[in-house]
């Protein structure tokens, strides 16, 4: 009896695996090519979900399909850096967060946009001047600017008020309103965002560079092992004091509940989070102690592509201000132009954008260095050691800034 | 017979060759990179000789410390406990006990699953807040484990799920062999007035020692190429705490296109494997297999 | 003696248990709205049942064309390695070149089992990307040989190795080659072991990842082990679609798995070399 169940199990499976092979066969054989389609490269999100609209909007304008293929954080570098070398065309445009467009751009995965931008009128100085920045290498412009995103920071003016705590305006107010707030309201004082990897070092430089501290900057000086960086270190762990439990393994989602959840007081955010949180509770303010961080999303154009024309047709499309301005009232994408941020009905949504553009107007990138990638997963391995404990700051910093300035000859 | 050769060759000659282009290829153009660099250029990769600076590199390299410490750390905690559980369930079976024929297969469920499907469920188990795991040990009245976040806790979590998927393995393996056991001398030994433990102890056991032995080897090797697991579940963290070597050569390789470091990572990986077989084979003078 | 009795289905009982509840969790998760998923105290029977994980699963993530890939890239892996490894181990099997290359060619079979896979990748990705194999199922296919070919012969060795010979030498005697005598004769008998053989490789490439991750980067390509993958970085706590996956996923394993239950620790122990 058994062998016969057995068989028949055997027979159904392999019948079953044969139809659906099959069926994805005939579904997903390759139609006929007749219409130019584009394919773009983004990082799933918030984002991406704009530039799908963004995407449906121009077929229907243009007749030109648009696929968005989403990728997460990590995949999404790693298959640019695998369409360097394999230069397949599988992708017209690519998404970019800005610390890596001096990788991209050295290593020619990118086309060089001066020229074909010149033909129509140039860069358009509607857009935010750090914003453009970020998307040049040695003079050279290689992207546009998609997302306008520099870090803000949000703090509880109701517990604020509360507890007669000023605005904090130095990262030694924020510890000081941390503690307070945590002692008395038994809740978080403050978040990280600090899992292993890009968020820790997005995260934690903004300290740095608040009491003045490069960590690296564009030269390739490295100041990671200086007796201040141990201190603010030190600061840093004193601050983990008054946050939430697992706070070392957080991510995006996480950071995200806790404000929702009103369990922590104060935290750096991304403008994209902004618009989930309570105006009456929260107020966002430039992030204390230095300029603040830009971290652009940027939309380039890989010489691999087949359609570098149509590719920068609908890179300008999304980039225009009318799709701008769509893409922030509807998807919460943070615009790149100045007039979007002084529009009337943008500002009316989102009441914090004026603080927004001068964030921008002032913001501070991560250094140019082809090699960011890896100095920030050496960083990101090193801070989260000695942010769990595994390892005492001294030990932690001086082993990442002898690790850095190797990466950075050549090693 | 001198044709019989000839055609004896033509059958394994395909068989032959994919092997050598697939295993003997490999071995042979590590060693070539290994003396390498990548540098990553569109669309052409270029080759710069560094001599044995890889090596030298490789002797400093923090990660590759991380990776190797816990390693091995891994190999010898998860293949212990899995010999040990999967010989405790094999002489279990061995005692036997009504429907024991439907319950084996039950046991040898985790072992038929992907590894990354085994990941995925464990993942959601140990999450800290709403995993179950720390949801049963909340019921109990127990403090919640930070069971993918706790340094100290990780590599642990990892034998952990590691446990659970290949237990059942060395199980069928000792159980096979325990059938094997013959039945007159188990039979004579309690005549004679043995405990059942000292019938475990003194015969059964020995007796398996080979299928033992086997079954530690195939684990060691196994548990040497830990990636899937602290891909999905970790990264390597926290920190490097669970940073295993297969996952930095991956790293090295496909992250940063380090392609001759990574090279050299792998001899040393498949030098380092050869020692702990060799160390292993004299230790148990033959460990079974020969 | 009674408590003994009594301690051994104790035992039984604990080992089910550890056993079972994870995958009775995931099961139950798979069926919970994600609501529900990160309610506390945890549900152990769905409040609210449904199908929408599953629902999403094919009609959003067309988890079907990664179904379909795995099964074309190991079923692929596993006809190629029974093509090369075929002939070969009948070769070895019946001793048609020699004993000593013979045991030779077994033993370097059973040293490329134990090497970590992540040895050869490296060259085999740089020649793939000159030869334009990267990101091609039929690359993966011949990637996959690593594991199946040295599998395969190891496995059919033993099966060849268990037929009776007389047949084969009757057959030469009446003036057979040795390629008729292997394919009219020993072939057929050893259709058994070939079955099973071929189940046995499928399932260990259906479940493989690292070559996988490796060699293939386009999302239509993908296959399941890769993208569960993607799902648990994904889902950070929507754990509906990933409990759905999975499950789905190690169905045809499973059935595979049942269908060769009984000759799965003779597979295990031709597989190793101990005789069992």
């Amino acid at each position: 009896m058994m062998e016969t169940n057995t068989k028949v199990i055997l027979i159904v499976s392999i019948v079953v695996v044969l139809i659906i092979a099959g069926a994805a066969y005939l579904l997903y054989k390759p139609a006929p090519s007749q219409a130019v389609k584009i394919v773009v490269a983004a990082r799933k999100g918030t984002y991406s979900e704009g530039l799908k609209l963004a995407a449906k909007e121009y077929e229907a304008k243009t007749g030109i399909k648009v696929e968005v293929v989403e990728f997460d954080y990590a995949g999404l570098h790693e298959k640019l850096a695998q369409e360097v070398v394999q230069a397949t065309g599988a992708y017209d445009v690519v998404m970019m967060d800005d610390p890596w467009l001096p990788e991209f751009a050295s290593s020619g995965l990118l086309v060089p946009l001066d020229s074909l931008l010149a033909q129509r009128g140039g860069v358009d100085p509607d857009f935010i001047g750090s914003a453009v920045n970020v998307c040049r290498y040695k003079g050279k412009l290689y992207a546009i600017p998609y997302v306008g995103n520099v870090q803000l920071f949000v703090y509880n003016k109701q517990l604020f008020a509360k507890y007669g705590l000023p605005e904090p305006k130095t990262w030694d107010d924020v510890l000081h309103a941390a503690e307070v707030i945590h002692d008395k309201e038994g809740i978080a004082g403050y978040v990280f965002r600090a899992a292993k990897g890009n968020p820790i070092v997005t995260n934690l430089l903004p300290i740095f560079w608040g009491s003045g501290v490069e960590v690296v900057d564009n030269e390739g000086n490295v100041d990671l092992d200086t007796p201040r960086a141990v201190q603010v270190f030190n600061f840093i762990l004193e601050l983990k004091r008054y946050a939430p439990e697992g706070t070392e393994n957080f991510n995006s989602p996480e950071v995200k509940a806790a404000l929702a959840n009103k369990a922590t007081a104060m935290s750096i955010v991304w403008p994209g989070w902004v618009p989930n949180l309570d105006t009456k509770v929260w107020k966002v303010i430039v992030p204390p102690g230095s300029k603040p961080m830009i971290g652009a999303w940027l939309l380039g154009i890989p010489k691999s592509s087949r359609h570098q024309k149509e590719a920068l047709d609908f890179i300008l499309f999304v980039t225009s201000r009318e799709m701008q301005k769509k893409l922030a009232l509807e998807a919460g994408v943070p615009p790149t132009r100045k007039s979007v941020y002084q529009d009337p009905d943008v500002v009316a949504k989102y009441p914090w954008y004026p603080v927004q553009l001068s964030a921008l107007e002032n913001s501070k990138m991560r250094p140019r260095l082809p090699q960011w990638k890896r100095i920030e997963d050496t960083l990101a391995n090193y801070w989260h050691q000695a942010f769990t404990g595994q390892m005492s700051p001294e030990a932690a910093l001086k082993g990442a800034a002898q690790e850095v300035r190797a990466i950075l000859k050549g090693g | 017979m001198g044709s019989e050769r000839w055609v004896g060759w033509l059958l394994v000659a395909p068989a032959l060759l994919v092997l050598a282009f697939l295993t003997l290829f490999p071995i042979v153009y590590n060693v070539y990179l290994s003396f390498h660099e990548t540098r990553i250029t569109y669309r052409r990769i270029v080759y710069v000789w560094r001599g044995t600076e890889n090596f030298a590199k490789m002797i400093r390299d923090p990660l590759f410390a991380a990776a190797l410490r816990n390693t091995l750390y891994f190999m010898a905690v998860a293949t212990a406990s899995e010999v040990l559980l999967g010989l405790g369930l094999a002489l279990l079976f061995k005692e036997g006990f009504r429907g024991r024929e439907k319950v084996a297969p039950i046991i040898l469920l985790p072992m038929m699953l992907p590894t990354i499907v085994v990941t995925a469920f464990w993942k959601t188990l140990l999450h800290p807040e709403f995993g179950a795991i720390n949801n049963i040990l909340e019921a109990l009245g127990l403090p919640p484990v930070n069971w993918l976040g706790d340094p100290r806790v990780a590599m642990n979590s990892i034998v952990l799920v590691d446990l659970w998927q290949w237990t059942p393995f060395v199980f069928v393996f000792l159980y096979a062999g325990a059938q094997t056991v013959p039945r007159d001398l188990e039979a004579a030994a309690l005549v004679d007035g043995a405990s059942r433990l000292q019938l475990y102890r003194h015969i059964v056991i020995p007796l398996l020692r080979p299928y033992i032995l086997v079954a530690t080897l195939l684990r060691l090797i196994d548990t040497f190429r830990l990636f899937d697991k602290v891909y999905a579940l970790t990264g390597g963290g926290p920190g490097v705490a669970t940073e295993s070597l297969t996952l930095s050569v991956y790293r090295y390789a496909f992250n940063y296109h380090m392609l001759g470091y990574a090279a050299a990572l792998s001899l040393v990986m498949l030098g380092i494997l050869s020692l702990v077989i060799l160390a292993y084979l004299a230790y148990t003078r033959g460990g079974g297999v020969l | 003696m009674r408590a003994g009795r009594v301690l051994v289905y104790v035992l039984v009982a604990l080992a089910l248990a550890w056993t079972l509840f994870p995958i009775y969790w995931v099961a139950v998760t798979s069926f919970k709205p994600n609501s529900e998923v990160i309610t506390k105290p945890p549900t152990w029977i769905p409040l609210h049942p449904t199908l929408e994980h599953y629902y999403r699963l094919f009609a959003e993530e067309h988890f079907h064309v990664y179904i379909a890939n795995t099964a074309v890239v190991s079923l692929g892996s596993t006809l190629l390695a029974l093509l090369l490894g075929a002939p070969a181990s009948y070769a070895v099997a019946r001793s048609k070149i020699g004993a000593a290359a013979g045991r030779g060619f077994l033993a370097w079979n059973l040293v490329v089992r134990m090497f970590p896979p992540i040895v050869m990748a490296i060259p085999i990705f740089t020649v793939f990307r000159q030869l334009g194999l990267i990101d091609t199922r039929l690359g993966l296919i011949i990637a996959y040989q690593v594991y199946a070919l040295p599998y395969t012969i190891w496995l059919l060795n033993g099966f060849f190795r268990d037929i009776p010979w007389e047949l084969e030498a009757a057959a030469m005697v009446d003036g057979a080659s040795t390629l008729q005598t292997f394919a009219r004769v020993a072939l057929p008998l050893a259709v058994p072991g070939i079955v099973t053989t071929v189940i046995l490789s499928t399932i260990q490439t259906w479940n493989e990842f690292l070559y996988a991750l490796i060699f293939i980067y386009s999302q239509e390509k993908m296959t399941i082990t890769v993208q569960i993958a993607g799902y648990i970085q994904e889902f950070k706590i929507e754990w509906g679609l990933l409990a759905s996956s999975g499950l789905v996923s190690s169905l045809p394993v499973l059935a595979l798995s049942a269908a060769v239950q009984k000759y799965f620790t003779r597979g295990l122990a031709l597989g190793r070399g101990v005789k069992g």
